[in-house]
């Protein structure tokens, strides 16, 4: 290694510590402020570690944001989610990518078009026809208009193209039909896209407000950010102890699953090259 | 075969969720709201009264349920508290409810919303009359549109400042309570900046900016809203109250962070004055270490405090479709009211001013009263309702009037800012 590139690999290393560092702050500020004692919260100074720690605050936060069936709830959506729209995106990516048939670029046209509709836009449409289906305050309602992804199928059908059409030809010799050629040929190759994209469907229905804001009633079917919204009052604040506590817990499965998955995920996400 | 029927299915789904999105819009907001009934001949037993509030109103609310159960035999009330206590979290449940033909009969919402509600819901007028024995009257006015009380207020507060008295009397400042004009408020906040060499007074520009700018504009004896509905300040003495921020901003006195930074740095001791609402009284108390000399003072004004300040908080509103139900809410309001329930809403948990008289004085009949709660608790000025503007404008003008107070707050004169301002909230009023 040249003298030059010692420098260059020391430089980006630091500014990868200084990145990370930049980016864990307000996760470490979080845990941080969950372990200090409530009281004193703003006085005892800025330090980087509690003079005191009391872990009090997760026991308040667990016990008045009922935090075990949130999560519960949380887990039975976010997974009832992905597995929905798994088994709708894979199909339409695997249409899209490795077929040809008229109206296909059509149909693509309209799943991009959808990525430019916001969510919030579709929001109370949906929420009516859901109550006419009679799904309002259900964990099916949480669900059902999550079925499918425009992002999934985009995403999914850019991985499927960089399928290399030999592999094709070749299971096709081999006697596999299409839906055959799918499940033991493309979605194998696939594979880093679909963790990719199941982390980013984990992520965002895990962490939705707004549309469990607007069906979920009953206290028996929070997720775990609207149970979060117990902490805060408009008219004296919030109650950032209990908040940090319980944001500490309900984040803790996602980073854990991030962390076990991170390989997968960086590889769908860097791009779309095919093994072997 | 099977194929069939699941494309039926799904044909039949989509189409209904097509169809319903196109009729969305028609049942969204306006509605016919029922004018109450004599309550003697309404049936409890065959009405289900259904409640929508945050979750800080829960116990009056339990309490006042078990009062019109036993009161109303058979009567149901369904009151089950939203997850959340932010109002605008309130209002999206409540319009989308109503969107469904869930629509409650009666309403918590912040009093900054009232408008939303008076212009696209049509609410039943609230009967004064029905009001419980001991309710401040004068605090009604906060639940007014047009000279017709829509809501009762519940849990009310107001702005007020917090004063640290220790870097005040260092500072040279004895007697907090005599900075009552704007002149001496900067002159104070430039001794104790100069003696600290940190900023010393925080009035967020962000949080609440339609409340706070309201506050010091009509403390300083102007009006918000001017009789026609328009833009209400831009006048020499309205620019010359506004502009108290841009003043701070070029003194270099002005901390300019958010309400609860702005709280936490009061809090530690660093902060002489610090904009704050009544209801947050408690918090500091809670929060402030023993040695914190601190208290709340009127807000002052331009030259002096001269005029009524915006209530904030919530109250009740009753929009209901049907008659008997709305009897029955009008009723649920009173027994929300009464001085049990006000020590349950506004009671030693809270700094809300009691609207129930009965309330404050069981209160102060207490031990150990910190004075900081008895300046919440007694407060008895009459209030005016917050905002004012038209109501179907509501989160846009918010918005507007956000910049303006961002950018008189980084010292951009009010010369400049507010005729912008007023320009362009005129025009989204079409005045």
């Amino acid at each position: 290694m040249t003298k030059l590139n010692k420098v260059h690999t020391a430089l980006a290393t630091t500014l990868g510590i200084l990145a990370a560092a930049l980016a864990l702050f307000p996760f470490y500020w979080m845990v941080r402020t969950a372990v200090a004692p409530a009281e004193g919260l703003t006085t005892t100074g800025l330090s980087l570690i509690p003079v005191e720690f009391d872990f009090s605050n997760f026991t308040r936060a667990w016990d008045k944001a009922n935090l075990g069936q949130a999560m519960l709830n949380g887990i039975a959506v976010t997974l009832g989610i992905l597995v929905l729209q798994l088994l709708t995106c894979i199909p339409a990516a695997y249409a899209l990518s490795k077929f040809r048939f008229r109206g296909a670029g059509l149909i693509l046209g309209l799943v991009l078009a959808c990525l430019l509709i916001p969510h919030q836009a579709t929001m109370i449409p949906t929420f009516v026809g859901l109550n006419l289906l009679g799904l309002g305050d259900t964990r099916l309602g949480l669900v059902l208009p999550f079925v499918t992804s425009a992002i999934g199928i985009f995403m999914l059908r850019q991985q499927m193209m960089a399928v290399p059409e030999a592999i094709m030809e070749a299971a096709e010799t081999d006697g596999l039909g299409p839906l055959r050629t799918l499940v033991s040929v493309v979605v194998p190759i696939s594979a880093p896209s679909i963790a990719a994209f199941s982390m980013l469907s984990i992520f965002t229905h895990w962490n939705d407000y707004l549309w469990p804001l607007l069906v979920a009633r009953s206290p028996a079917i929070m997720t775990p950010p609207l149970s979060l919204a117990i902490f805060q009052n408009a008219d004296t604040g919030f109650d950032y102890p209990a908040l940090a506590a319980a944001a500490a817990i309900v984040t803790a499965p996602v980073v854990i699953l991030f962390l076990l998955a991170q390989r997968h995920f960086v590889r769908g996400m860097a791009g779309t090259e095919v093994a072997g | 075969m099977r194929h069939k029927i699941l494309a039926t299915a799904a044909l039949a789904t989509v189409t209904v969720l097509s169809l319903s999105a196109c009729g969305g819009a028609e049942s969204g907001s306006g509605g016919s709201v029922a004018a109450a009934a004599a309550i003697d001949q309404c049936k409890p037993e065959e009405t289900t009264i259904k409640l929508a509030f945050a979750p800080q109103g829960t116990p009056a609310v339990d309490h006042a349920k078990k009062v019109m159960e036993q009161k109303f035999p058979g009567l149901k009330i369904d009151a089950v508290a939203a997850q959340s206590g932010n109002y605008s979290d309130l209002t999206k449940q409540i319009v989308a409810d109503s969107a469904v033909g869930k629509r409650p009969d009666l309403i918590m919402t912040g009093l900054g919303q009232l408008r939303f509600w008076t212009d696209s819901y049509n609410p039943a007028p609230l009967d004064p009359a029905t009001l419980p024995e001991g309710y401040q009257k004068q605090f009604l006015t906060a639940g007014e549109v047009n000279g017709t009380t829509y809501l009762a207020p519940f849990q009310i507060s107001t702005p007020t400042m917090l004063v640290n008295k220790k870097l005040l009397a260092e500072a040279g400042i004895t007697d907090p309570a005599s900075i009552k004009d704007f002149a001496a408020l900067e002159e104070a906040a430039r001794k104790v900046t100069e003696k600290t060499g940190k900023p010393s007074i925080n009035i967020s520009s962000d949080d609440l900016p339609d409340w706070f700018s309201q506050a010091l504009v009509q403390s300083s004896g102007e009006k918000y809203v001017a009789e026609d509905g328009s833009f209400g300040f831009d006048t020499p003495k309205g620019r010359e109250a506004i502009g108290l921020l841009s003043r701070l901003a070029e003194d270099k006195v002005s901390l300019n962070v958010r309400m609860d930074d702005g709280q936490a740095q009061f809090v530690a001791g660093n902060l002489a004055f610090h904009m704050a609402t009544t209801s947050r009284i408690v918090k500091v108390a809670k929060e402030a270490p023993k040695d914190l000399d601190w208290t709340p003072i009127d807000l002052p004004g331009l030259n002096g405090p001269e005029g009524d300040l915006p209530a904030g908080g919530n109250g009740w509103v009753v929009i209901s479709e049907d008659s008997c139900k709305a009897a029955f809410s009008q009723a649920m309001i009173t027994e929300m009211l009464t001085k049990e329930a006000s020590l349950l809403s506004s009671g030693k948990d809270y700094s809300y001013i009691p609207v129930n008289k009965l309330a404050t004085e069981e209160l102060l009949k207490g031990e150990n009263i910190a004075p900081q709660m008895r300046y919440a608790w007694t407060y008895d000025k009459p209030l005016t309702v917050w905002g004012g503007f038209e109501g179907a404008q509501t989160a846009q003008i918010i918005n507007t009037v956000r910049t303006m107070m961002e950018q008189l707050a980084t010292g951009k004169p009010a010369d400049e800012v507010v005729p912008a301002t007023a320009k362009s909230i005129n025009s989204m009023l079409g005045k």
